[in-house]
């Protein structure tokens, strides 16, 4: 699963026995997020991805089992300290993001940091710039999220994430629905998070994203998951995801998936 | 007659079931509004201080709104209310030779009673609407959780500057009310040469004010203020919502909201009594 080096990392969130609200009713499941990984989770329609993210990002509880968040239990953060956990990791939203429709994309990318950071959202130009930069945004400041398409949207939520500088970034189903350049982009970006020197600010470090199709994200230094009737089934890194012999994850592994998700 | 005997029971019970729901429905309704007036309570104490560079500009956005935008409605209303309320009192009290009364009535009608709520009721018609649209759309669409991803606080962030916006806006919005309808019974006093100076007709007013009245005033716009934000916002926010849902929880804030600032109205009207008027 995870490299010696990996192994050693600290861990950021840990699943123990962990279920959670899916109609069919995980076992329980038991996983952990370390410093460094670079986690795919993958799972049909319905196979329970974003209610499995809401509960890493501590959007929603457990039904069972326990949750901790480096290294301290869930429940144990105060409502104060839990504004301040939120802060540690980003989500980005499936399809469009869930930007907010009254704020310019600069303004969307700016707001987290002047709310938290008691600052006027006007004198965050040079911050907001810097993100959008990396995201290749930087020509769409002045633009409402309505002027955008799916693709771009998605993009503004991923820099409106990183905006907090979170330790941990969460991306629900980016590649679902986009076209091959776009899809490209997220590739190539996600795993480049990873490596802080690369970028101007504060990079996360772990990352987990869901999809539908893992051939995408095959490559080194990732971790595949499989999500099934709510229970997370830990696979292994790209070479042992290719020797994997389970029909699920071979259909996944198929170019009939990677149509049916497209169209 | 048979078949009379038979349904009536039916009737009646269908009756007593309908109002039973009526009543458990307002019950529900109060305790649910009242959790979310609480909980902006909370916030509006513990983060007060809290991103005051994003919070203020959103509270000058709601006074630009609610109260800049409506002045010119305010005094439109004020004048007529002026001409209408104060020039048929003035016109009736002549008649019996009471002018001298022309300032107490102006105090009680305008002052105490009908100036703090036309002023509620004006922002109510301008941004009960358009806060649970705009909040119910956003909740619709997933932007709350978004805020919550983010660690906003949405009372804090959406709920908070309404609060207060609307506040001020409705007490601002008395006071020229009031001003207007003074200066426009005065200037039909003068027009239809009713036996009464400026300076009597002033002394008048001032003279039927108590720190009551202003006390009185204040709390009574700032509360209108703040029920009418905490209830519509409750029914854009506090409850999950889908898109074809948001005009009818619109039209059940107006409703709601209404029957709130009256209650409350009465509940002053109650005190004024008890208190004794002057």
């Amino acid at each position: 699963m995870s490299t010696p080096d990996q192994a050693q990392a600290k861990p950021l969130v840990q699943l123990q026995a962990a279920a959670w609200d899916h109609p069919v009713g995980g076992q329980g499941s038991d996983w952990t997020l370390r410093q460094g990984e670079f986690w795919v989770v993958g799972g049909h329609n319905g196979s329970g991805k974003t209610s499995f993210l809401n509960v890493v990002a501590g959007l929603s509880k457990l039904t069972r089992g326990r949750l901790l968040f480096f290294g301290r239990e869930a429940d144990q953060y105060s409502r104060a300290e839990q504004s301040k956990l939120r802060r540690k990791i980003g989500f980005v939203f499936e399809d469009n993001g869930r930007l907010f429709t009254d704020l310019n994309i600069a303004e969307n990318v700016a707001l987290p940091i002047g709310y938290h950071h008691n600052r006027r959202m006007d004198a965050l130009a040079g911050e907001t710039m810097r993100i959008l930069t990396a995201c290749q945004l930087e020509t769409l400041g002045d633009r409402m999220p309505n002027e955008l398409n799916r693709g771009l949207k998605r993009r503004v939520a991923l820099a409106r994430a990183l905006a907090t500088e979170p330790e941990i970034l969460l991306v629900d189903s980016p590649l679902t629905g986009l076209d091959p350049v776009h899809i490209k982009w997220w590739t190539e970006f996600l795993p480049r998070l990873l490596d802080p020197a690369t970028f101007e600010f504060r990079t996360p470090s772990a990352v987990v994203v869901t999809g539908e199709d893992f051939r995408h994200w095959l490559g080194p230094e990732k971790c595949f998951a499989l999500l099934q009737s709510g229970n997370l089934h830990p696979l292994g890194d790209a070479k042992a995801l290719e020797a994997n012999s389970e029909p699920m994850v071979q259909e996944m592994m198929s170019e009939r998936t990677s149509i049916s998700h497209r169209h | 007659m048979e078949s009379a005997t038979t349904q009536s029971p039916g009737i009646l019970r269908r009756y007593f079931d309908f109002f039973g729901r009526q009543w458990l429905s307002i019950g529900w309704t109060l305790r649910n509004v009242g959790s979310f007036a609480l909980i902006t309570i909370g916030v509006c104490i513990t983060k007060f201080r809290v991103s005051r560079h994003v919070v203020s500009p959103l509270v000058r956005q709601q006074i630009a709104h609610a109260g800049i935008g409506l002045l010119p409605w305010v005094l439109f209303l004020g004048l007529s209310l002026g001409l209408v309320v104060i020039g048929q009192t003035v016109s009736l009290l002549t008649k019996v030779g009471s002018t001298e009364f022309i300032g107490t009535v102006m105090d009680a009608v305008i002052f105490r009673e009908l100036g703090p709520l036309t002023a509620a009721l004006l922002v109510l018609a301008r941004m009960g609407t358009t806060t649970v649209v705009e909040l119910g759309t956003k909740r619709a669409r997933g932007e709350i959780e978004a805020l919550e991803a983010l660690g906003i606080d949405p009372v804090h962030y959406l709920v908070v500057p309404r609060v207060i916006g609307l506040a001020l806006s409705i007490f601002a919005l008395t006071i020229y009310l009031v001003i207007t309808v003074m200066l426009s019974g005065l200037l039909f006093a003068v027009v239809t040469d009713v036996p009464i100076t400026p300076a009597e007709y002033f002394g008048q007013i001032a003279n039927g004010l108590t720190y009551r009245d202003f006390v009185f005033l204040g709390i009574k716009t700032v509360m209108f203020g703040a029920i009418i934000a905490v209830v519509t916002c409750f029914h854009g926010l506090a409850q999950p919502i889908e898109l074809e849902q948001v005009p009818r929880a619109a039209s059940r804030a107006l409703t709601q909201s209404t029957a709130a600032c009256l209650v409350f109205n009465a509940f002053f009207i109650v005190l004024y009594i008890l208190l004794g008027t002057e």
